[in-house]
C-alpha cells in the first residue's frame, strides 16, 4: 500500500528548464564568473613581500629586541636594578643581580646599579611588560626581530649587548602607509 | 606568675561573632575572625602596645571617636566595625599621611617586595598621594653598625626599633632624637649600635629604614625561595628561615617564630653566620696528606685512606664529636666505634666525666623545665653560666620574664654577668669554686650548717647565700638555667651531685613549671649525649658494657691505649682544656681523621685525611635542644663543592670496615635506626618533629628512660680555695669562626683580654689597656688587661675559644691559680685576621670586641 | 579663691549663667587696644569684653574674626550675631566653637587670615611631638601648603585638599594636639574661603608679574636638614 502523503504534498516549483544554450552558459559562463575574481588578483601582482631584500615596515610600537637607556646628557644607565622588569615577565627570563655604587664606579644615578642583567631571548615572548613595568624607562623595545642564532647560550643577552646600540635594519612604517 | 589559663571571649566584628582568647589585643581577635587589622607600630612581641601610628582605627560601637584596636583588648559583648566609610576614611588619610615624607624609594629600597607599607598602603590606602611640596631629607644610607643600615628618610617612626633596643634586648642605645617631623632614629651619642641582638631591628622594620648590610641590593623575594631550618650554631638552636637563591646560595637567615624555643628573635650570629657556609676558604673537597701537606683528593681515594688507618688502629681508635653533629651523626660515629672497631672512646663533652647515674637523672621528665617556662617562672636561677653567651635567646627569655612577668632573677657565676642589673640576689663566688657554691646554696636551704664554711670554700660572703637561698626557698616555681661547665674538669661529678643534691632541697619536682634547663657548652650537646656519644653511656644513656676513656683522659693515652683520632665537627685546640697536651697528642697520633668545614690549627698540622663538613644549611638530621625538643634540619641548599652528607661518609666508613655493602641509603633511614635504639625517643617520626619540634618529655615513650633517683647521700667536702688570683674563663659569643670566616662579623672577633679588678690592677700596677701575660710557670699567655668594677678581686678572667692566645693553654680541668705581669714596651694592636673576602681590622681598643656585655650598670 | 571660700558657693554661682556659673579669668590679646587678663562673670556678650574691657580695636578697624578659647579653638567671623553671644561654654560651643582655655584672641582685618592660619599652623608644627602620623604629617603639611599659597603656586583644588587633610586628621590622633590645629584651620578654611582664593590668586599674580620681570627667585617650602 503506498503511502499517501495527503495534503502534505508540496509542489516544487522548479525553475525554467534552460535549453542547450543555458546548459552551455552555465558549465561554461559561470567559470569564467567565477576566474575573474582569480583573474582580477592575477592583475593585481604579487603581494610577496621578498625577505631578506625587501622588509615588512613596522609600526612605531613594535615590540623587538629590547634595549637598555643611558641618560643622554651623563651616560649613566637608567637601570638601578630593581628587578621590576623580572617580577613583570610572565615568562621568567629576565634575571637581575644589584650592586651598590661607590664613588669610584658610579654605573647609575643613585644608590643601586643592575650589575647583571641578562634576558633569555629564547624564552622571551616580546610581550612588552618588562617595558611597562619599567619605573625609570630603562628597558625600551626597539624594532629589531631579525634575532635568530645558532646556539642556545648566545641568545642569552647580556648586559653589554642590550647597552648597545642596536642595528637599526628595519625599516619604520612612515605616515599614511 | 604561673601560666595562665585560656579563657575564651565572644564579640562581634563586622557582623560576625568570634570567639578569642581573653585579654587579646583587637588586632589579634580580629585574626579569629578572619579579618585583617592593618598596624605598623604594634608588634605584639614587644610587650605593651603603643598606638601611635593610628593605623588600626577602628570603629566600636557606644564609643564616639575610633580606636585604636592594638591598644584595646577584647570583651564580651564588644561589637567592632573595621569596614564603614568612617573607618576607611581614616585609614585611607593615615596612609596618606605616612606617605607624605616616605621617599620614593621602593624601586632601590631593599624592603620592596616585602614591605608592610607597600602592602598596606596598597590594601588600604587612598590610591594616590596628594602631597607634592618637597619632602624631609636627611643623610643616607648610613651604617648604623657594620650590620646594619639605616635610611633614615623612609622611617615612619612607628618606634619598633627604640622599644626593641629599650626593653627586650635592654641595651638601651636606640632613642628617637628631634621632634615631630625632624623625629629621626639614632643612638645618643652617634656611635653604632653594636650589640649581640641587634639584627632583630632589621625584622622589625616595616619599611626599608633598617635594612642588613650584608644582604643589600642581593635579591628581590620574588628571585628567592625560603627554607626553614634550626640554626646550629649555638646551643639556643633558633629556628630560622634561610632565604636561598637558585637553590644554591643562602643569602640570608631570620627568624621561624618558634615560642617554644626562641620567642621570634634571633641573635647576630645566627642572623649573619650563614656567610661561613661560602666562605672561599671552607674545605669542600676531601684532603690527604701527602708528603706533608694536605692535598684534595678524589672521595675513593680519602674514604679508603681512612679505612686503612682506622682499621690498623682498631679499638685504638678515640673520637670527639663536635657541638654541630646531628644525632643522626653522632649515633652513627658511636655504633662504627663501639660495634665495628670495638672503641669505647667517644667524647662528646670537652672536660670532665658525667656519672651514668647522674645523666640519667638530668634527663628525667619531671626534673626538666621547657624553655618557655621561663616566660612564667617566679623565681630564674642562672648558675655558673652566661646566657647572652653561652645561649644567647635565652638571655632575651629571661629578660622578658623580669620585665613584663614579674620573675626574679638570682644570678649565682663566678664572673659578672648581664643579667645582675636585672637579678634580686647575686651570688659571685671564685672561680672553679662552683661545686661548693651550689653546696652552700644547699646548706642555706636547709638549716644553714655548715654554710660558712662552704661560702669560704665558694669564695662568696655567706650574706648574698643566704639572700638567694631565701628568695629560692619562697619560690612557688623555679626555672634553673645551669651551665654544664659545673659539670667540667676533675670534680664535675661532683659538681652535678651538689646540683642535684641543691634540687632536692629545692624540691624541684614538686614544684609546678619548674625545672632544669642546661646551657651546654655545644649545640647539640644533649642530643650527643642521649645518643651515645659518652665513653661509658650507649644509645638511650644506657650504660656501656665496657667504659672508654673521656676526653680530659684522652690526650694522655694516645700513644698507648689510643692511637687514632676521629675529630667529627670538634676542634680540640680551640674548645678543650689543656691546649697543650691536646696538641702533642695530635702530634703523637699515627692516624687522625677530621670531619670539619675550616682547617683549623690542629688539622692543619696534624690531620691525615680530611673530609668536608656539612654547614647546618646543608644537613638533613635531628638534634636535640638542651630542654629536649627535638628539632628538624632541613636541607635547604646544594651540597657545596665535594661535600657528602656526614651519615653517608659514616655509613661507607663502617660498611668498608666490615667488608660489607652499604646499607644505609638514606638520611631518613639513619633517623630511623638512631630513634630505634634510644628508647624515649621510640617512634618519634620525622613528620611528628616537623617544623617545630617535639619534646621527648611529652611523648608516652618517655617513661621507657631508665628510673633515677636524686642522689640522697651527703656531699664530699668541696676543696678549699687556692691562694693567688684564680683563672675563669669567658666562652665568648663571638669565639669561633663565624668571625673568623663570616666577613661581615669579622669585627667583633674577640682579642684575648685578661678582666680584673680594680683593686689587683692597682696591685699589680697595671692600667686598662696593657698588655699582659697571663700564666703560670713556663705557660704565658698574652692578653690586654681590662679593668671591671664588677670583677671581684682574686679572680681574672680569659676568653676561652680565642685563635691565638686561647685560654686553654692555661687551662686543665681543675681550679687554676694565676700570676700576671705586664709586658714592658707591648702595645695591643688591632686584629687583621685575614679573612676569604674582606679583610676586616677591628680595634682592639673598643671593648665591643670580645663578649657581649651590657652597658655599665 | 579666697572670695569663693569666704562668700561660698552659691554666691559664686549667682553670678554667671545656670550653665556656666560663676566668673572667669580671660585674657584677650590680639588687635585689642587694651591686651591683658579680665575676670568677667560668665554669660556677657563677647562684643562687651572686646570693645568694653580691652578697649576695643584700633580705630577704623573691625574685628575679621576671633578665637573665643585659645589657638585650638575654631575661629568666629567677626560678625554681629557672633559678637553679640553670650560668652559662656553652652553658647560657644552651639556656636561651632567652644570656650576652651578662655583665651581671646581677636584678628582684625588688616591681617589675612592666610596669614593667621600660617602662625598657628607653624605653632603647631613645632610643638607636636611626632608620635601619631597624621599629627606629625598633617602640621608639616600644612605648613607647606600655606608656605605655597602665599608664593602662588597653589591652586583653588589645593584649599579643598587642605579642608579635607584638617577632617582628616581631627579624631585621628593621639593626643589633641593635631585637633587643635585641625580644628581653628578647618573652621578658617570654611569661613573665609574666599579670601584664601583671593590671596592666593593674588599671590600667583605676583609671582607671575615677578617672573616675567625677570627676578624668579625661588622660594618656599624647601626644607633640608641633614641628620
Amino acid at each position: 500500500m503506498t503511502y499517501d502523503p495527503g495534503p502534505d504534498v508540496i509542489a516544487v516549483q522548479r525553475g525554467p528548464e534552460p535549453g542547450g544554450a543555458g546548459g552551455a552558459y552555465r558549465i561554461f559562463g559561470e567559470t569564467l564568473r567565477g576566474l575573474k575574481t582569480t583573474l582580477a588578483r592575477v592583475a593585481e601582482g604579487p603581494v610577496t613581500i621578498e625577505y631578506p631584500e625587501e622588509k615588512t615596515p613596522v609600526y612605531p610600537r613594535f615590540r623587538g629586541r629590547h634595549k637598555l637607556q643611558r641618560f643622554e646628557d651623563t651616560g649613566l644607565e637608567k637601570c638601578v636594578g630593581c628587578s621590576l622588569c623580572a617580577a613583570a615577565c610572565p615568562a621568567d627570563c629576565i634575571r637581575v643581580v644589584a650592586a651598590e655604587n661607590t664613588p669610584e664606579h658610579q654605573v647609575s644615578a643613585g644608590e643601586r646599579y643592575a650589575s647583571v642583567y641578562e634576558i633569555n631571548m629564547t624564552r622571551c615572548i616580546f610581550c612588552g611588560y618588562c617595558e611597562v613595568a619599567c619605573p625609570f624607562d630603562a628597558i625600551t623595545m626597539g624594532h629589531d626581530f631579525e634575532l635568530s642564532d645558532y646556539t642556545r647560550s648566545d641568545l642569552i643577552f647580556t648586559k653589554e649587548m642590550l647597552l648597545a646600540e642596536p642595528l637599526e635594519r628595519t625599516p619604520l612604517r612612515r605616515e599614511g602607509e | 606568675m604561673s601560666r595562665p589559663e585560656e579563657k575564651f571571649v565572644s564579640f562581634d566584628i563586622d557582623g560576625r561573632e568570634v570567639r578569642a582568647p581573653e585579654g587579646a589585643m583587637l588586632v589579634d581577635g580580629a585574626k579569629y575572625g578572619d579579618v585583617e587589622i592593618p598596624v605598623f607600630c604594634y608588634e605584639p612581641k614587644l610587650g605593651p602596645p603603643v598606638g601611635a601610628c593610628r593605623m588600626c582605627l577602628v570603629e566600636i560601637e557606644g564609643i564616639p571617636k575610633l580606636q585604636t584596636a592594638c591598644s584595646t583588648p577584647v570583651k564580651d559583648g564588644m561589637v567592632v566595625i573595621t569596614k564603614s566609610d568612617r573607618v576607611q576614611s581614616a585609614q585611607n588619610a593615615v596612609v596618606e599621611f605616612l606617605l607624605v615624607n616616605h621617599p620614593l624609594d621602593c624601586p632601590v629600597c631593599d624592603a620592596g617586595g616585602e614591605c608592610p607599607l607597600q602592602d598596606v598602603a596598597y590594601g588600604w590606602g587612598p590610591g594616590r598621594s596628594r602631597f607634592i611640596e618637597p619632602k624631609r631629607h636627611f643623610k643616607k644610607p648610613l651604617e648604623l653598625s657594620p650590620t646594619v643600615a639605616i635610611d633614615r628618610e623612609r622611617c615612619i617612626l612607628c618606634y619598633r626599633c627604640v622599644r626593641y633596643s629599650q626593653e627586650i634586648a635592654e641595651d638601651h642605645q636606640l632613642v628617637l632624637l628631634e621632634r615631630a617631623d625632624h623625629s629621626f632614629v639614632g643612638t645618643h651619642d652617634g656611635a653604632p649600635y653594636v650589640g649581640p641582638f641587634s639584627g632583630n631591628i632589621i625584622d622589625l622594620c616595616p619599611v626599608g629604614a633598617l635594612t642588613s648590610v650584608p644582604y643589600r641590593f642581593r635579591a628581590r623575594p620574588w628571585d628567592v625561595e625560603e627554607a626553614g631550618t634550626v640554626c646550629t650554631l649555638c646551643p639556643s638552636q633558633c629556628n630560622v628561615t634561610l632565604t636561598v637563591r637558585d637553590d644554591n646560595k643562602v643569602l640570608r637567615a631570620f627568624n621561624r617564630q618558634n615560642d617554644e624555643v626562641d620567642d621570634g628573635w634571633l641573635c647576630d650570629k645566627g642572623r649573619f653566620g650563614y656567610q661561613t657556609i661560602h666562605a672561599a676558604d671552607r674545605v669542600v673537597h676531601p684532603m690527604v696528606r701527602d708528603g706533608g701537606t694536605l692535598r684534595a683528593v678524589p672521595w675513593e681515594r680519602a674514604l679508603s685512606e681512612a679505612v686503612a688507618g682506622l682499621r690498623k688502629a682498631g679499638a685504638g681508635t678515640a673520637a670527639l664529636v663536635g657541638g654541630e653533629a646531628t644525632n643522626e651523626e653522632g649515633f652513627l660515629l658511636q655504633r662504627l666505634l663501639r660495634e665495628v672497631l670495638g672503641s669505647s672512646h667517644v667524647d662528646s663533652r670537652p672536660s670532665g666525666r658525667l656519672e651514668g647515674e647522674h645523666a640519667r637523672v638530668l634527663a628525667r621528665p619531671d626534673l626538666s623545665a621547657r624553655v618557655s617556662d621561663i616566660d612564667y617562672a617566679d623565681v630564674v636561677l642562672v648558675l655558673d653560666a652566661e646566657p647572652v653567651d653561652e645561649a644567647a635567646i635565652l638571655d632575651l627569655r629571661v629578660r622578658k620574664a623580669a620585665r613584663r612577668n614579674g620573675a626574679r632573677v638570682v644570678v649565682a657565676t663566678s664572673r659578672p654577668s648581664s643579667l645582675d642589673a636585672n637579678a634580686e640576689a647575686v651570688v659571685r663566688f671564685a672561680p672553679g669554686a662552683s661545686e661548693a657554691a651550689l653546696a652552700a646554696l644547699g646548706a642555706a636551704l636547709t638549716g644553714g650548717a655548715g654554710l660558712d664554711d662552704l661560702a669560704r670554700r665558694a669564695g662568696a660572703p655567706a650574706e648574698t647565700v643566704r639572700a638567694a637561698a631565701s628568695l629560692l626557698g619562697a619560690a612557688e616555681s623555679i626555672v634553673v638555667l645551669w651551665g654544664e661547665r659545673l659539670s667540667h674538669g676533675a670534680r664535675g661529678p661532683q659538681g652535678v651531685a651538689a646540683l642535684l643534691a641543691l634540687m632536692r632541697s629545692l624540691d624541684i619536682t614538686g614544684k609546678e613549671g619548674s625545672g632544669l634547663i642546661e646551657i651546654p657548652s655545644s649545640t647539640n650537646a644533649r642530643g650527643l649525649r642521649e645518643v651515645g656519644c659518652l665513653p661509658n653511656l650507649g644509645p638511650g644513656l644506657v650504660p656501656t658494657a665496657g667504659e672508654g676513656l673521656a676526653a680530659a683522659d684522652m690526650p694522655g693515652a694516645v700513644g698507648e691505649d689510643i692511637s687514632a683520632l676521629v675529630l667529627l665537627q670538634a676542634d680540640p685546640l680551640r674548645t678543650h682544656p689543656d691546649r697543650q697536651a691536646w696538641a702533642a697528642a695530635l702530634d703523637r697520633a699515627t692516624f687522625v681523621v677530621a670531619f670539619t668545614d675550616f682547617l683549623g690549627e690542629g688539622v692543619l698540622e696534624q690531620a691525615d685525611v680530611v673530609f668536608p663538613a656539612p654547614s647546618y644549611a646543608e644537613k638533613e638530621g635531628t638534634i636535640t635542644h638542651p630542654d629536649g625538643r627535638l628539632q628538624r634540619l632541613r636541607q635547604s641548599i646544594g651540597l657545596v663543592g665535594e661535600v657528602r652528607p656526614q651519615w653517608g661518609v659514616l655509613a661507607e666508613l663502617a660498611a668498608a670496615l666490615e667488608d660489607k655493602p652499604v646499607e644505609l641509603l638514606s638520611s631518613p633511614m639513619a633517623t630511623e635506626q638512631m630513634v630505634a635504639a634510644v628508647p624515649f625517643y621510640a617512634g618519634v617520626t620525622l613528620a611528628e618533629i616537623g617544623g617545630r619540634g617535639v619534646r621527648w618529655q611529652d611523648r608516652d615513650a618517655a617513661s621507657s628512660l631508665a628510673a633515677a633517683e636524686l642522689p640522697d647521700g651527703a656531699l664530699e667536702s668541696p676543696p678549699e680555695l687556692g691562694d693567688g688570683l684564680r683563672l675563669g674563663t669567658v666562652l665568648s659569643l663571638w669565639t669561633g669562626k663565624v668571625t673568623e670566616h663570616a666577613p661581615v662579623l669579622s669585627f667583633l672577633a674577640p682579642q684575648q683580654r685578661a678582666e680584673l679588678s680594680a683593686d689587683d690592677a692597682r696591685r699589680l700596677d697595671l692600667s686598662p689597656g696593657d698588655v699582659v701575660e697571663v700564666g703560670f710557670d713556663g705557660t704565658r699567655v698574652r692578653a690586654v688587661a681590662a679593668l671591671r668594677d664588677a670583677v671581684p678581686p682574686g679572680s681574672v678572667f680569659l676568653v676561652e675559644g680565642t685563635r691565638t692566645d686561647n685560654a686553654t693553654a692555661l687551662t686543665n680541668g681543675a681550679p687554676r691559680t694565676v700570676e700576671i705581669t705586664r709586658v714592658p714596651d707591648a702595645v695591643a694592636k688591632g686584629t687583621s685576621l685575614p679573612l676569604a673576602a674582606d679583610a676586616g681590622a677591628a680595634d682592639a681598643s673598643t671593648s665591643v670586641a670580645g663578649s657581649a656585655e651590657a652597658p655599665p650598670a | 579663691m579666697p572670695l569663693i571660700v569666704d562668700r561660698g558657693a552659691d554666691w559664686f554661682r549667682s553670678l554667671g549663667t545656670e550653665k556656666s556659673a560663676g566668673t572667669k579669668v580671660v585674657s584677650v590679646s590680639g588687635n585689642v587696644r587694651r591686651p591683658g587678663n579680665y575676670e568677667i562673670e560668665l554669660g556677657i556678650p563677647v562684643r562687651d569684653i572686646i570693645y568694653g574691657l580691652a578697649g576695643g580695636l584700633e580705630p577704623g578697624r573691625r574685628v575679621k574674626c576671633f578665637f573665643p578659647g585659645g589657638s585650638s579653638a575654631p575661629v568666629l567671623p567677626g560678625t554681629d550675631e557672633n559678637l553679640d553671644l553670650p560668652y559662656d561654654f553652652d553658647s560657644m560651643a552651639k556656636a561651632g566653637s567652644m570656650l576652651g582655655s578662655g583665651a581671646i584672641i581677636v584678628i582684625d582685618d588688616a591681617h589675612s587670615v592666610v596669614d593667621v592660619a600660617l602662625w598657628t599652623a607653624e605653632f603647631y608644627r613645632h610643638e607636636s611631638c611626632g608620635k601619631c602620623s597624621p599629627c606629625r604629617e598633617g602640621t608639616n603639611w600644612t605648613v607647606k601648603m600655606l608656605d605655597r599659597i602665599n608664593v602662588g603656586e597653589a591652586t583653588p583644588m589645593d584649599i579643598e585638599v587642605l579642608a579635607q587633610m584638617q577632617a582628616n586628621i581631627i579624631g585621628n590622633c593621639l593626643c589633641v594636639l593635631g585637633d587643635s590645629m585641625a580644628m581653628p584651620l578647618g573652621s578658617m578654611i570654611e569661613k573665609f574661603r574666599p579670601e584664601f582664593e583671593d590671596h592666593m590668586e593674588a599671590a600667583r599674580q605676583a609671582s607671575e608679574a615677578e617672573a616675567a620681570a625677570g627676578d624668579l627667585e625661588l622660594t618656599g617650602s624647601v626644607e633640608g636638614a641633614a641628620a
